[in-house]
C-alpha cells in the first residue's frame, strides 16, 4: 500500500483576491480584480486565501501524495501562535456554519474559504471554492452585512457604544403599545413601516421623507413604526431612525435590520430603537437565545421572524420569546402567500402560542381589510405593513383604507 | 428592588481590535448562571408608551474593570477563548443531532470570552451522565496526552512501516457467501463495564488463533485499557502472530489521530460510534479511513442514529448495537426494528453491510438477525468466555463454519 502523508489541503494563490461585492446577478461572471474588501475581512480570511477564488480544487483522490520526510507536513508543535489563532478563528466560523446547517438554516454567514495552512480536522477536505457566491438575495445581504458590521465595530467599538448608551432615549414598550392598540381598536396593532425600497419590489416611494411619513403614520393611528436601517439594499439608514426618534413621534420604533452580531443591538439602542428584528432563517437558536437576552437587558423587544414550520418550531422551543413575526414572503424566492400565516398558526402551534402568551405579527402581503381580517382570524394580534402604506400619497389615509376604518386615537 | 447586573468589563481599544481582529466584548453583562435582570420599571407594562431607562439600574462593575485599563489580551488567552468556543460549538452541533454524550466536562467561559455561550448554565452536571460519557471523558484526556507523546507527524512517518491493510469488508462478504451464515467478527475482549471480567486467563494471541481456527473471517480487538482491560499491544501481538484475519480496532474514537495510530498498530478497520460522533466527524473520519485503506464500522443503536448515518455518503459498514450504551439493556429485536421498511430498502439499495452486535448467544439468535438482514455479526461474550473458543463458534452457529 502506498504510504500517504496528508497535508492540509488548500488552494493557494500568490495574491489574495476579493470581490468588491457579491452581486448575485454576477455570480457566473469572473470576479473583478479590484478588491476593496480584502482589507476589511477578518484575519482568518486573508492571506493565501482566494476569497472568492476561481481556483478549482482537485478531487480528493488526486490530493493524495507522498511526502516521505515529513518535514513539510503540519507539525503540531511548531505552528506559530498567530497562525494558530487564525486557524481557530476560521474553525469557529466553520462550526458556526455547521450548527446553523444542522438547524436547517440554509443561509451561510459569510463566504467559506478553504482551510488555512496547518489546519487539521474535520474541515480539511472542504473545497476551496465551495462557498463563493451567494445563493440568494438574503444570503447576499447577510454577507454584505457581515463585512459592514465588521467595519462598523472597528469604528465604534463597544467601549464607545457603552458611553453612548447612557445618553440614549429610554426604551419604549413596543409590545405594550401593540397590545394596547389591539385592545383599543379591535384590530391587530399596526407596525407601520418607513421603507423607501426593497430588493423584491424596487423603489416604493420616490419622495421619501422619513419623519414626514412617520408623523403621518402616527396620526393615522399606528401603534408602532418599523424603520429600515439597511442602506445598501433598502435605501434606509440609522439616520432615519434617529431623526424619527428625535422628531417628537411617540410610537415605539422597530429597527428593521439584518442582525448578525450582538453589536448591532447595542448600536440600535444607541440610535433610539425600542425593538429589533431577529430572523430565524439567518440566526441559529444559540444566537436567537443570546440576542433575545441582550434585548431584554436593554428593555428592547425582540421581534423574531419566521417563515415556515421548521423555523416556527425552533423559535417556539426557545424560552423568553414574546413576539413572533410570520413573514408571508419567502426570502429566497420572494413568493408571497398570506395563507402561510394561517397554516403556521393552526393546530398545536396555535395552541402553544396561546399558552405562552406570545404575540404574533403578520408580515407581508397585507393590502386590504380582507387581508387584515384573514390574518386576524388566523390569530395574529399585530401586523407589520410597509408597501401598501408607504406608497400612498397620504399614508394617514392609507391606514384607514387598510383597516377599512379610521383607527386613529 | 432595583434590577442589577454585573458588568464584567474587559479591555477593548481600537488598537487592540485591529491588531487581533478579535471582536472583544468589553462590557457585556455577566457570563454567569443567573442573569436576573428584572428592573422594576420594565416589568408589568400595560400602558402604551412605557419608559424604561438604563440609568435606573444599579450597575456593579467588578474588579474586571481594572482590566479595562490594560488593553492587551495575549495571543495565548485569545487562543484559549477560541478553543473553548470551538468546544462549545461542537457541543451545540452534537446536541442538535440528538447526541446526548458530551465530549468533556462542561467548564465556564475563559476570561475575555464574549458571545452566545456567556449565559450557559454553569451548574450543568459535572459528572458523567452514564458510563459511555465517562469513557469518552477519560478517552479525551488520554488521547490529548498520547498526541503530545506521539504527534501526528510522527505517526505519518510510521505509516510506511505498518503492515498493509487487509480487506475487512471483503473478508466478511466472502465468509457470508461461503458459509451461508453472517460473517463472524470474533471479539478478543477480556472485560467490559457492563459484564465485568469475562475471561480470567486472557491470552489474546491464543484466543485469536482459536477464533481463526474456528472459521472467524475477522477479529475485533479491544484496545481500551481502563474500562475493557484491552490494549494496543494486544492488537500488535495478534497482527504479528501470523493470524491472517483482518482486525477491527475496537476503540472509542473521538479524534482522527486515533485512526492513524490504529493503522500504525496494524488495524484493518476501526469503530465509529454514532452516539458519540456528530455527522461532521463521522464524515471526516470515514474519509481518513478510506485514505488509509481502513474499513469504518459505524455503530448505531436507534432510529435517529441510523437515519443520520444513512444520510451520509461513503458508508459501507453499519453495526447495529442491540445494547443500549446508556442503560446496558440488550434487546436483539432492535436489529429487526432498525432494518424494517424503508431503512432496510435503502441499505439493500446501497449495498451496505450490516453487522449485528450484542446479545448473540445461540443459533436462534444468529438466525433471527440474519432474517432481519444482517450479513455479519460481531460476537464477544458468548465465545470469549468459552474454554475452547473454537468450539464456541460451532456452538454459536450450530455448525462448523471453518473452511
Amino acid at each position: 500500500m502506498e504510504s500517504l502523508n496528508l497535508i492540509s489541503l488548500r488552494a493557494t494563490s500568490p495574491t489574495p483576491r476579493a470581490a468588491a461585492g457579491f452581486s448575485f446577478q454576477q455570480s457566473l461572471n469572473p470576479i473583478p480584480k479590484n478588491s476593496s474588501i480584502s482589507s476589511l475581512m477578518p484575519q482568518a480570511h486573508k492571506k493565501n486565501q482566494s476569497f472568492l477564488g476561481q481556483i478549482s480544487f482537485p478531487a480528493i483522490k488526486s490530493q493524495q501524495f507522498e511526502v516521505k520526510d515529513g518535514s513539510s507536513t503540519a507539525s503540531e508543535t511548531s505552528v506559530p501562535e498567530v497562525d494558530a489563532l487564525k486557524i481557530k478563528e476560521w474553525e469557529v466560523g466553520m462550526y458556526q456554519n455547521e450548527v446553523a446547517a444542522s438547524q436547517g438554516i440554509k443561509i451561510r454567514r459569510r463566504p467559506s474559504s478553504g482551510p488555512p495552512q496547518h489546519y487539521v480536522g474535520p474541515f480539511e477536505f472542504r473545497l476551496q471554492n465551495e462557498g463563493n457566491t451567494p445563493r440568494n438575495i438574503l444570503e447576499e445581504i447577510v454577507w454584505n452585512k457581515d463585512v459592514e458590521v465588521t467595519q462598523m465595530k472597528e469604528k465604534k467599538p463597544y467601549a464607545v457604544l457603552k458611553k453612548l448608551l447612557d445618553k440614549a432615549p429610554p426604551a419604549r414598550d413596543f409590545i405594550g403599545a401593540l397590545k394596547a392598540a389591539n385592545a383599543r381598536t379591535g384590530f391587530p396593532g399596526l407596525i407601520a413601516e418607513v421603507k423607501k425600497a426593497s430588493p423584491s419590489r424596487g423603489v416604493l416611494r420616490e419622495n421619501f421623507d422619513p419623519v414626514q411619513i412617520a408623523k403621518a403614520y402616527e396620526k393615522g393611528g399606528a401603534a408602532c413604526l418599523s424603520v429600515l436601517t439597511d442602506a445598501k439594499y433598502f435605501q434606509g439608514g440609522f439616520e432615519n431612525l434617529e431623526l424619527i426618534r428625535n422628531s417628537g413621534v411617540q410610537c415605539p420604533l422597530l429597527c428593521k435590520e439584518f442582525v448578525i452580531d450582538a453589536w448591532q443591538i447595542y448600536y440600535a439602542r444607541v440610535k433610539g430603537a425600542d425593538a429589533i428584528l431577529l430572523i430565524a432563517a439567518v440566526l441559529p437558536d444559540l444566537d436567537l437565545k443570546y440576542m433575545t437576552k441582550i434585548c431584554k437587558l436593554f428593555g428592547m423587544t425582540a421581534l423574531v421572524e419566521v417563515h415556515d414550520e421548521r423555523e416556527f418550531d425552533r423559535v417556539l422551543a426557545i424560552e423568553g420569546i414574546e413576539l413572533i413575526g410570520i413573514n408571508n414572503r419567502n426570502l429566497e424566492t420572494f413568493e408571497l402567500d398570506i395563507a402561510n400565516t394561517k397554516k403556521l398558526l393552526e393546530g398545536e402551534r396555535g395552541q402553544k402560542i396561546i399558552e405562552k402568551g406570545i404575540t404574533v405579527v403578520g408580515e407581508s402581503g397585507l393590502f386590504t381589510p380582507a387581508d387584515i381580517a384573514y390574518v386576524q382570524e388566523a390569530g395574529v394580534k399585530a401586523v407589520l405593513v410597509g408597501e401598501s402604506l408607504v406608497k400612498q400619497d397620504d399614508p394617514t389615509a392609507g391606514i384607514a383604507q387598510l383597516f377599512g376604518k379610521d383607527i386613529s386615537l | 428592588m432595583e434590577g442589577r447586573y454585573v458588568v464584567n468589563s474587559r479591555a477593548n481599544s481600537s488598537a487592540l481590535f485591529s491588531a487581533h481582529k478579535f471582536h472583544a466584548h468589553p462590557l457585556l453583562p455577566p457570563k454567569i448562571t443567573y442573569l436576573r435582570f428584572m428592573p422594576q420599571t420594565h416589568m408589568l407594562n400595560h400602558s402604551p408608551h412605557k419608559q424604561f431607562s438604563i440609568k435606573s439600574q444599579m450597575v456593579e462593575i467588578n474588579a474586571g474593570l481594572a482590566s479595562m485599563s490594560n488593553p492587551t489580551i495575549s495571543n495565548e488567552d485569545l487562543l484559549k477563548v477560541k478553543e473553548w468556543e470551538i468546544g462549545m460549538l461542537q457541543g451545540e452541533l452534537a446536541a442538535s443531532q440528538g447526541i446526548s454524550i458530551r465530549r468533556r466536562p462542561p467548564t465556564g467561559p475563559p476570561p475575555h470570552y464574549a458571545g452566545p455561550f456567556e449565559y450557559h448554565l454553569q451548574n450543568e452536571g459535572k459528572t458523567p451522565c452514564n458510563i459511555l460519557e465517562e469513557i469518552i471523558w477519560y478517552k479525551d484526556v488520554e488521547v490529548s496526552e498520547m498526541k503530545k507523546r506521539k504527534p501526528l507527524s510522527m505517526l505519518k512517518m510510521l505509516l510506511d512501516n505498518a503492515p498493509p491493510a487487509r480487506d475487512f469488508v471483503g473478508a466478511l462478504k466472502a465468509a457470508n457467501s461461503r458459509t451461508g451464515v453472517p460473517g463472524l467478527i470474533a471479539e478478543v475482549k477480556k472485560a467490559s463495564p457492563s459484564r465485568g471480567v469475562m475471561r480470567e486467563d486472557f491470552d489474546p494471541v491464543l484466543i485469536a488463533k482459536a477464533y481463526e481456527k474456528g472459521g472467524a473471517p475477522c477479529l475485533s480487538v479491544l484496545t481500551d485499557e481502563k474500562f475493557f482491560q484491552g490494549s494496543f499491544e494486544n492488537l500488535e501481538a495478534i497482527r504479528n502472530s501470523g493470524v491472517q484475519c483482518p482486525l477491527l480496532c475496537k476503540e472509542f474514537i473521538i479524534d482522527a489521530w486515533q485512526i492513524y495510530y490504529a493503522r500504525v498498530k496494524g488495524a484493518d478497520a476501526i469503530l465509529l460510534i454514532a452516539a458519540v460522533l456528530p455527522d461532521l466527524d463521522i464524515k471526516y473520519m470515514v474519509k481518513i479511513c478510506k485514505l488509509l485503506g481502513l474499513a469504518a464500522l459505524v455503530e448505531v443503536h436507534n432510529e435517529r442514529e441510523m437515519d443520520r448515518v444513512l444520510a451520509l455518503e461513503g458508508i459501507e459498514l453499519v453495526g447495529i448495537n442491540n445494547r443500549d450504551l446508556g442503560t446496558f439493556k440488550v434487546d436483539i429485536s432492535n436489529t429487526k426494528t432498525l432494518l424494517e421498511g424503508e431503512r432496510g430498502e435503502r441499505i439493500r439499495e446501497r449495498g451496505i453491510i450490516v453487522v449485528g452486535e450484542s446479545g448473540l448467544f445461540t443459533p436462534a439468535d444468529i438466525a433471527y438477525v440474519q432474517g432481519a438482514g444482517v450479513k455479519a455479526v460481531l460476537v464477544g461474550e458468548s465465545i470469549v468466555k468459552q474454554k475452547d473458543p473454537t468450539a464456541g463458534i460451532v456452538g454459536l452457529f450450530g455448525k462448523n463454519i471453518a473452511s
